[in-house]
């Protein structure tokens, strides 16, 4: 795959895992992220983080049909998957079709892509489970009988953004130090090339100051500005606000070739090389996005095969029945703001055996240990962790 | 706005679609399956995680339990703990 720039030009990279299957939709993110960063003029339709309803919902509206769709057109009957997963380092699966850079001449367009209308960025939740307003005279909504999952989503900071090698006035860089992908606004001229060519939708146009403007992954907060965490990297504001505890995000580090450096004891590497439980989304768009995901396991495969690639399957295999390793692993999730650079594991006692798949499967309370930047303990938590239930008649003022 | 006929230009109008499914009891055991072994998981035993199906606070369980009955859920709990929580 041909693509503008050099691959290799980060040192470290901001990539996330984001387990599907605890989502619950409260959309803390969201709200979290809009309080943060897009609540100014010029930017009311704008989401930078958005939660959305599978297969109902999806913002902008049909973006990811849009794109398979103009991918489809592009090279018809073509776009498929060797359903053999052959290299470690992709453990989505082999796809044989054509990227969004492929499917394009290279010189008329960078990427193929398309740009949605105002109409598709305005009422991010429609076509959603969410009532949006209550009738006077009552209304009521069909009862949702089969499966659907809730699907969070911001910038995935990708390898090879679509956005930056669109912009034809180099206003958008992938930063060397944490991978985060930034549009420089003094550089912008609002040509809205990168809202066309990012095929996850994460760019967008701010009419006010007519320029393109997109998740900035909390900078300040990655660099260790607030004070809160000594100087030490700390967890977006979407991550950190996460109340069902789907999300872990850090910082890897990355080789000179661009793949990332081996290290097993990283958390996100763990998640993502060494057990592989975790997939990164429509990895056939090839801009190689750095969120990943534990797939919903209660979804038809068919539905997730083409999400998230054939891989998908082992994935939710190695999920179901976790290793000793990875259920311990599995707890740091939300446990603090503080970035998690390292874990280890401490052993603990068999608490039971319960049978999963059919077999059983022996569960251990161990103690998982993260550790920050510095290597200094950030958080410490156990499998089972106690929990204590307040009595029926809590003390008030 | 009730009283209104439908609009197809206003985005605020209440829309909901269902998807179609070739066997309830299929997505359901799959579903309910997933809750409770993710609970197992977590270390709550097989009484608590039976709770969640017979409280309606918790849509989802509480649901799958009216449209399958008791034994549906009593049976899937007993098949990842090995006991059964129903007496």
């Amino acid at each position: 795959m041909d693509y503008r720039h050099e691959a290799g030009a980060t040192q470290r990279q901001f990539a996330a895992v984001f387990n599907i299957n605890r989502c619950i939709a409260c959309q803390t993110c969201t709200m979290a992220c809009k309080s943060t960063w897009t609540h100014s003029p010029g930017q009311e339709l704008m989401w930078w983080n958005n939660v959305e309803t599978k297969p109902y919902g999806s913002y902008p509206r049909d973006w990811d049909v849009k794109a398979l769709d103009l991918l489809e057109q592009a090279n018809p009957g073509g776009q498929s998957w060797n359903g053999v997963v052959e290299d470690a380092r992709a453990p989505y699966g082999r796809f044989d079709g054509v990227t969004v850079f492929e499917a394009t001449d290279g010189f008329s367009e960078r990427a193929l892509g398309y740009t949605p209308t105002e109409e598709e960025w305005k009422a991010p939740n429609r076509f959603e489970d969410h009532a949006t307003r209550f009738p006077v005279n009552g209304t009521s909504l069909p009862e949702h009988v089969g499966w659907f999952f809730y699907l969070a989503r911001i910038c995935n900071h990708c390898s090879y953004p679509a956005c930056l090698a669109s912009c034809p006035r180099n206003a958008i860089y992938k930063r060397p130090e944490d991978g985060i992908v930034l549009v420089d606004q003094g550089r912008c001229r609002g040509y809205r090339k990168c809202v066309e060519a990012c095929p996850y939708k994460k760019a967008m146009y701010r009419p006010t100051t007519r320029t393109t403007e997109k998740c900035v992954g909390c900078f300040p907060r990655v660099e260790g500005l607030d004070s809160l965490t000594d100087g030490t990297p700390m967890e977006p504001r979407c991550m950190a606000a996460c109340v069902g505890k789907i999300r872990l995000q850090g910082l890897v580090d990355v080789e000179e070739d661009g793949t990332w450096a081996d290290q097993p004891d990283h958390p996100l590497n763990f998640l993502i090389q060494t057990e592989q439980v975790a997939l990164p989304l429509y990895p056939q768009f090839g801009t190689q996005p750095n969120i990943y995901y534990i797939p919903p396991r209660w979804v038809p495969r068919d539905y997730l095969r083409q999400m998230f690639g054939p891989g998908v399957d082992r994935a939710i295999e190695r999920y179901e029945r976790p290793s000793r390793e990875l259920l311990a692993v599995l707890q740091l999730f939300r446990v603090t703001q503080h970035m998690i650079f390292r874990f280890d594991i401490e052993q603990g006692p068999k608490v039971s055996e319960i049978i999963v798949g059919g077999k059983p499967l022996e569960v251990f309370n161990d103690t998982v240990v993260g550790f920050d930047e510095q290597g200094r303990e950030v958080a410490r938590v156990q499998v089972e962790e106690p929990t204590f239930e307040r009595s029926d008649k809590l003390n008030s003022i | 706005m009730a009283d209104k006929t439908f609009e197809h230009d206003d985005p605020m109008e209440l829309v909901g679609h269902t998807y179609p499914v070739e066997s309830q009891q299929g997505h359901d055991r799959a579903a309910a399956q997933t809750f409770i072994e993710e609970y197992a998981l977590m270390g709550w035993p097989a009484a608590r995680i039976r709770g969640l199906f017979d409280s309606s606070e918790y849509t989802a369980c509480s649901d799958i339990k009216r449209r399958q009955g008791e034994a549906f859920v009593d049976d899937l709990i007993a098949s990842v703990f090995g006991v059964s929580t129903n007496g």
